[in-house]
């Protein structure tokens, strides 16, 4: 029993901690803060194992747990919104380094909602039907809102 | 804004039906304007993805598998604990319960016995004085049944 909970942790550790933390990146933007969201999400997720009835993937209640603990950090006092420290960019894609440069100080200036439906959207290539499920949104309002999003987002870029 | 921006935002998204996006390319194919717009479009859908796929977990959080394997295993030994000590308590709690509902038992069994005693001293015709014993009688039942009453209303 010990050993199967520690082969899925790993498991499941390697597949989305990755995923994990660019979802609570794009709320939170803030290095620090997502990296302890991967932390607590794990635990969530092995202590609240027993409500979970595989109607979705492990995926899908990985990021319901994120999402759910992104928005406490939030409403949280001690929470310092935009403190940021701009985060550990990869750069092995040198051609792109300066657009994601200025796509990190773009990004900053949308709030975490429209931060999040770029994320679901863009990066982890969620339908709206799947972001709906998670957020609540309807599919309209996520239309829209993504729009609003992408235009302020090529307005900041272009300044 | 343009009036087809959110026409082309869609259409990069891929939530045009075929009609309405044969339409939309036509009228694209003829408009620099909406070309410049779709291509904007187009390319912060990459650089969007690009931008997150590059964002990765420190180094450091790397450890963070060995924090959490122990920190569950702790998780599970408290919980084990307060298994362990919950599983005593209703032990102990069954235990004191049969004690006691054999207590009365044995109370009710030895009341039986003494109902009978009674009844047979009481109905022996030798018995010298009958008015006495039948005060004695009165008073045990009496105090039987305030005995009875107390075990009724405090079951332990
Ligand atoms: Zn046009």
């Amino acid at each position: 029993m010990k050993n199967q909970q520690h082969i899925l942790l790993k498991e499941l550790y390697e597949e989305f901690s990755g995923d994990i933390y660019r979802y609570a990146f794009s709320l939170l933007r803030d290095e620090e803060e997502a990296k302890d969201s991967v932390h607590e999400v794990f635990l969530r997720y092995f202590k609240n194992m027993d409500s979970f009835r595989g109607d979705c993937s492990n995926k899908t209640w990985l990021f319901t747990i994120t999402r759910n603990y992104c928005f406490d950090r939030l409403k949280n006092k001690n929470f310092n919104h935009h403190k940021i420290d701009d985060p550990d960019i990869n750069d092995t894609y040198q051609p792109d380094f300066e657009m994601k440069i200025s796509l990190n100080d773009a990004c900053k200036k949308l709030n975490e909602e429209e931060n999040e439906l770029i994320f679901l959207r863009d990066y982890a290539g969620y339908s709206y039907k799947e972001i709906a499920e998670l957020t609540g949104y309807s599919r309209d309002n996520i239309k829209i809102k993504l729009f609003r999003a992408k235009q302020k987002l090529l307005k900041f870029l272009s300044e | 804004m343009h009036d087809n921006e959110y026409s082309i935002f869609k259409l990069v998204e891929g939530d045009l039906d075929s009609k309405e996006k044969l339409e939309l390319l036509n009228h694209i194919d003829n408009c620099p304007e909406c070309r410049e717009i779709l291509s904007r479009y187009n390319s912060i859908k990459g650089t969007d993805k690009t931008y997150y796929g590059s964002l990765i977990l420190p180094e450091d959080a790397q450890n963070d598998l060995t924090r959490l394997n122990t920190e569950l295993k702790k998780r599970k030994n408290i919980s084990l604990a307060y298994f362990s000590a919950a599983a005593a308590v209703i032990i102990g709690f069954i235990l004191v319960l049969s004690l006691s509902l054999n207590k009365v038992k044995q109370y009710n069994q030895n009341v039986e016995v003494k109902n009978v005693l009674v009844q047979n001293t009481t109905n022996n015709t030798l018995s010298p004085e009958p008015d006495k014993w039948d005060m004695s009688v009165y008073s045990l039942n009496r105090q039987i049944n305030i005995i009875m009453d107390n075990i009724a209303e405090n079951p332990l």
